[in-house]
């Protein structure tokens, strides 16, 4: 135990995989800051009308102030998202959300609320080492505590496991009533964005939405604990992906979906470029591979190089994985999803696939 | 051909220093924009502990406490219900012949009453409470549960009652708001709500009697009930 707490005391770690996870923060962070400028603009000043603050009335700001409090929440999310002082931009932030959150009830949002935890966690962390506009190059020490993120990833599962465990202890969750009603209520919604109707309808349907609602409250359970476990974590983050794809889908929820998405980033394990890849620029994969892989890459999983070209026949792409191991044609693919954030939806059926081809295989490792 | 991949992988991989080795860490040119200072790198840094413990046990205070609160506020409890309800607004006010009360309907948050100078002045729910939070006589969803509305919606009235100047309406005694509740698809469940009293100029009588003249209150003698 007291080895384990030296170890969360002490832990370095590669902090570049934390980029894309602050600039996801930033905008989210300018989203919701001009959002509520918007509100200012149209409905006017929150504080003149009905609000039900949960600070003394007398802590509210005043309309000016207020006003220059959502401006400097607009110029705290930029420089979070280009990584200038981005660590107490992204304090600052949390801290004026907070502020502003118990200065008026009426506008607390868990997804706003949750947004805030993470900022302010996040400032904890190695995350201005990279994606960092004024400094193209990662500046050193690129190792940073790792505590921080620790303690994102406790939250993450805290998240998960308030969620699920009061959906299963209310019956009405448990039988499916809520989330049958839910989607039955929201139906022209999720039709709106795309969802069949066909499926909205089975959705809807009592005994299906019971399993649906059995099968959402053991995913968030299982996700708490599955993304901390290396040989389930990958399938966890694939499974959660398609969970808040799902719920951004059908539901009205602001930008939770984005939000819990963006989060898993503190779950990529930090080892940069510990993967090769190396690609035929004189075949047409090969050419695309050393293109779209590096300008997707964003937690720097691979360091990509073209080989010499030659004479021999061969492959367009060659992937060298962390333990050694050489991948090629769909295996090859199967690696790229799992490590590129826009292709990781492809990944489990991809590995699937790639699992029966004859050096395949159906672990994680990679 | 995987044996051939292989030569290739060796061949472009010669010059490379290892998969998954530490790389040393070269510092970078100083960049003309300050970077943040990195986190301090001090071993024995025993507050990150106590932080740690500190933010863990607060969090899991208030997700084991949420409960307590209506809106199940800091405790993570995402999509706790499936509830709509429907709103359906009123305004007491005296009869002015027997000293009874009548319950006059209010369309879409929006009533005329006589002012204090003598005219009559058009008045809307929707000066104090912006629109998104509310909307009247449609079903719509309870945002954070049932409990969580009703609790609002009580401060609202009160709000609503409490800041409506005597100067602009002369005849609202109170408010009365009628809230349907469909809970997770139930059987509707209607909750009677009403405002703190208004203290108006003119004493009025008695208020032993009140009548729901309902939403055709407005074509009653005597009566400005909630036109637009």
């Amino acid at each position: 135990m007291l080895a384990l707490l030296a170890r969360f005391r002490d832990e370095l770690e590669d902090g570049h995989v934390l980029g894309p996870v602050r600039a996801a923060l930033g905008a989210l962070l300018g989203w919701h800051a001009l959002a509520a400028a918007e509100e200012l603009a149209n409905i006017g000043y929150f504080g003149d009308a009905f609000h039900v603050a949960m600070i003394p009335e007398g802590l509210v700001p005043s309309p000016r102030v207020y006003a220059i409090l959502l401006a400097a929440r607009v110029c705290l999310a930029v420089m979070v998202v280009i990584g200038v002082w981005a660590r107490p931009a992204l304090a600052a932030s949390a801290a004026l959300g907070f502020f502003l959150l118990l200065c008026d009830r009426n506008q607390f949002h868990h997804n706003r609320y949750s947004l805030f935890c993470y900022a302010l966690l996040l400032s904890l962390t190695p995350c201005d080492r990279s994606w960092r506009a004024t400094e193209s190059s990662v500046p050193a020490p690129r190792r940073g505590p790792w505590w921080g993120v620790r303690l994102l990833q406790l939250q993450v599962s805290l998240v998960y496991l308030a969620s699920g465990g009061s959906k299963l202890l209310d019956p009405d969750w448990r039988d499916g009533l809520v989330l049958g009603d839910r989607i039955t209520r929201y139906a022209d919604v999720a039709i709106a964005r795309g969802v069949p109707p066909a499926v909205v309808e089975v959705l809807s349907r009592h005994d299906v939405a019971s399993a649906t609602a059995k099968l959402a409250i053991m995913t968030e359970l299982v996700l708490c604990i599955a993304l901390w476990l290396r040989p389930t974590r990958v399938i966890a983050l694939w499974w959660g992906l398609w969970f808040h794809v799902v719920i951004q889908a059908t539901s009205k929820v602001e930008t939770f979906s984005i939000l819990a998405l963006a989060l898993y980033g503190v779950f990529v394990t930090p080892d940069y470029r510990a993967r090769r890849l190396r690609f035929d620029p004189s075949r047409f994969w090969g050419k695309l591979a050393g293109v779209v892989v590096p300008a997707l890459d964003w937690f720097a999983r691979f360091e990509v190089e073209p080989w010499e070209p030659d004479d021999q026949p061969g492959h367009s792409v060659v992937l060298v994985r962390r333990d050694g191991e050489r991948a090629t044609g769909v295996r090859a693919f199967a690696m790229i999803a799992r490590c590129v954030p826009l292709l990781f939806p492809l990944w489990a059926p991809v590995a699937l696939f790639a699992s029966f081809t004859r050096r395949g295989d159906l672990t994680t490792r990679g | 051909m995987e044996e051939e991949a292989k030569s290739r992988g060796d061949r472009a991989s010669s010059s490379d220093d290892g998969a998954g080795d530490p790389r040393p860490e070269v510092p970078s040119k100083r960049a003309s924009t300050p970077p943040s200072r990195p986190p301090a790198d001090g071993r024995s840094a025993h507050w990150r502990l106590l932080v740690a413990l500190v933010w863990i046990a607060a969090q899991a205070t208030l997700v084991v406490t949420a409960g307590r609160r209506s809106d199940g506020a800091f405790g993570f409890r995402m999509f706790s219900e499936s509830s709509t309800m429907r709103l359906v607004l009123h305004r007491e006010i005296d009869d002015g012949i027997g000293g009874a009360r009548v319950r006059v309907h209010v369309d879409d948050g929006v009533w005329s009453a006589r002012a204090e100078d003598g005219t009559n002045h058009r008045l809307t729910w929707y000066d104090r409470v912006p629109a998104p939070y509310w909307v009247f006589d449609r079903e719509m969803h309870a945002s954070y549960g049932a409990a969580a509305q009703l609790e609002r919606l009580q401060a609202a009235l009160d709000d609503v009652a409490s800041h409506l100047p005597t100067s602009d309406d002369l005849e609202t005694r109170r408010f009365v708001l009628d809230v349907t509740v469909r809970r997770n698809g139930r059987e509707p469940v209607v909750h009677h709500l009403t405002s703190r009293e208004r203290l108006l100029p003119a004493p009025s009588p008695s208020h032993a009697r009140v009548v729901d003249r309902g939403p055709d209150a407005a074509s009653a003698p005597g009566f400005d009930a909630g036109g637009r």
